[in-house]
């Protein structure tokens, strides 16, 4: 990115191509479409393009990246508003159900059936029930899960204290222990 | 019990953090050694593992062709508008619906250029229709409270043909005051009492026509019957000002002058029937519209107009002063035929 504001214009190339891959994987998820997320991607980069002069050189320019395109997305699934809100201040660990719920899960005598589904199947219950997260707890899930980004970048990129990255992260794990449990129950 | 639930909660985002990868080098050796001790803890562990396995069979979703491509053609397509250089230096990427605001202000909407774009404009609306709004309601008020003075003045010509010319007036009360009286046992002989024959009369029927709209304090009279009254049941009843009439001679309209002012908005100088002196730096104008910015007059003739100064009495008299007088008592009364003294 620093060659590039430096004025070798063809290194915006190689950004593109570096990031475009793992980026569209991140906004496939975040969104649940791949059709919204190759929208958004493009609006991403022109951002990028547009507003480089803004970039921080003492920055990396992944999480920037990804905090441009987060920022994308939120707004374009505001604009759709197809998913419930729930509170942000669910925490595990905390007290509150929640966090109950996902110890439990964690204790000997929980009786879960994991692996009872068809692979075939499964991928489509955990497909749902990811897509059917709230939006800050799917987002925090994709970054944190498939993309492996520590908590520091994670909280650049959403823009959020370390600890409530982490407390939100916990509860994304927790929400999906309970949902996936869920839907699990359902179709066995 | 708490501290028990703490801890196991505490267990419970270490393992996540563990299988997450989110714990450094240390911290994951030290946790894998306190599992390796504890099948209590091992299994949790596992079944953690196995929870977040899981998410693996959420796919990656495939990458449609040329993507990289489509996205330089894009960027090549707005270049071709927007030059780089001329974008970042007027700032454009700013005006774009989202990004890098948060960067800027913290928030996840907006930018600190685009708030202060809205702020901007939200000030430019107030600023233009907020003026424009308060002035179409001041002439609103303006007009109906001229509304009101017509059917006043309707009420008085009626009145004076069937009484002779003479314009109303109410019995006289030997010795009392038109203002509330200081002193104990002194009569009250209200102004209002002449205006109220007209309600009391049925020249006029409905009690709100003598409330000025320009004011907050009215409150219109409502009894089954008004002849059962004398008068306005309190000052709240009557804001306007009408010419002083407490001289036993009456008023003959024929004998006014064209230019007489028999009635205006709230004298500015008494504050309901209260006694009051001149104030050198008060007002002129009454306070009923536009912060003393004029009133209503009706002249003799059934004219009406808006005023901004008050001497447009007859000769340029002042209409809510009686003479040349600065000390009112309530007894005072129009220094000469030609005086307009307009009193609550």
């Amino acid at each position: 990115m620093a060659e590039y504001l430096a004025g070798q214009t063809d290194r915006f190339e190689l950004l593109v191509r570096r990031h475009s891959q793992e980026l569209f994987h991140f906004l496939a998820r975040f969104t649940g479409s791949a059709a919204s997320a190759d929208d958004v991607i493009q609006e991403t980069f022109l951002q990028v393009h547009l507003a480089a002069n803004s970039f921080d050189r003492s920055r990396r320019f992944k999480p920037w990246l990804f905090t441009i395109a987060a920022n994308k997305a939120r707004d374009m699934l505001r604009g759709r508003a197809r998913r419930p809100e729930v509170p942000l201040d669910v925490h595990v660990g905390s007290g509150d159900d929640e966090g109950q719920r996902f110890v439990d899960f964690l204790a000997d005598d929980a009786d879960v059936p994991l692996d009872v589904l068809a692979e075939a199947e499964r991928r489509e219950v955990v497909q749902r029930v990811v897509d059917g997260m709230p939006d800050h707890l799917r987002e925090v899930l994709v970054l944190g899960y498939y993309h492996r980004f520590p908590y520091k970048d994670m909280a650049d990129v959403l823009g959020i204290p370390l600890g409530t990255v982490k407390s939100r992260l916990h509860a994304a794990v927790a929400h999906f222990a309970r949902a996936y449990q869920a839907a699990v129950n359902e179709n066995v | 019990m708490n501290e028990a639930a703490d801890h196991q909660n505490e267990l419970s985002r270490q393992l996540t953090d563990l299988h997450l990868g989110m714990l450094d080098a240390a911290e994951a050796e030290l946790l894998e050694a306190r599992i390796a001790s504890s099948p209590q803890l091992s299994a949790a562990s596992e079944r953690c593992r196995r929870l977040l396995d899981q998410l693996d069979a959420y796919p990656a979703p495939a990458v449609p062709d040329a993507l990289a491509d489509r996205i330089l053609a894009r960027v090549a397509e707005t270049e071709a508008v927007i030059p780089f250089s001329a974008a970042a230096a007027s700032g454009a990427a700013s005006v774009l619906p989202s990004g890098t605001g948060r960067e800027l202000s913290g928030s996840p909407v907006l930018s600190l250029r685009e708030l202060i774009t809205i702020a901007a404009c939200i000030t430019l609306f107030v600023g233009i229709f907020v003026p424009g709004y308060y002035r179409a309601r001041a002439i609103a008020r303006r007009n109906m409270c001229r509304q009101n003075m017509q059917q006043i003045y309707a009420g008085l010509a009626s009145y004076q043909q069937a009484n002779a010319g003479f314009l109303p007036q109410a019995p006289a009360v030997t010795g009392g005051t038109w203002l509330r009286a200081r002193t104990p046992g002194v009569l009250r002989a209200s102004n209002t009492r002449h205006p109220y024959l007209l309600l009391k009369e049925g020249y006029v029927n409905n009690p709100r026509v003598f409330l000025c709209p320009g004011r907050d304090d009215g409150i219109p009279m409502m009894m089954d019957n008004y002849r059962r009254a004398d008068d306005f049941a309190e000052a709240a009843n009557f804001n306007y000002s009408i010419q002083n009439n407490n001289d036993r001679r009456g008023l003959l309209v024929d004998k006014l002058p064209s230019r007489m002012v028999v009635l205006g908005d709230a004298n500015p100088y008494f504050s309901g029937r209260a006694a009051h002196r001149l104030d050198p730096y008060g007002p002129e104008n009454s306070n009923a519209h536009d912060a003393n910015a004029g009133q209503n007059v009706l002249y003799i003739t059934g004219e009406i107009g808006w005023v901004t100064r008050p001497t447009v009495g007859v000769d340029g008299d002042h209409i809510y002063r009686a003479g040349t007088l600065r000390h009112y008592s309530g007894t005072e009364l129009p220094q000469y035929e030609t005086d307009t003294f307009l009193v609550p």
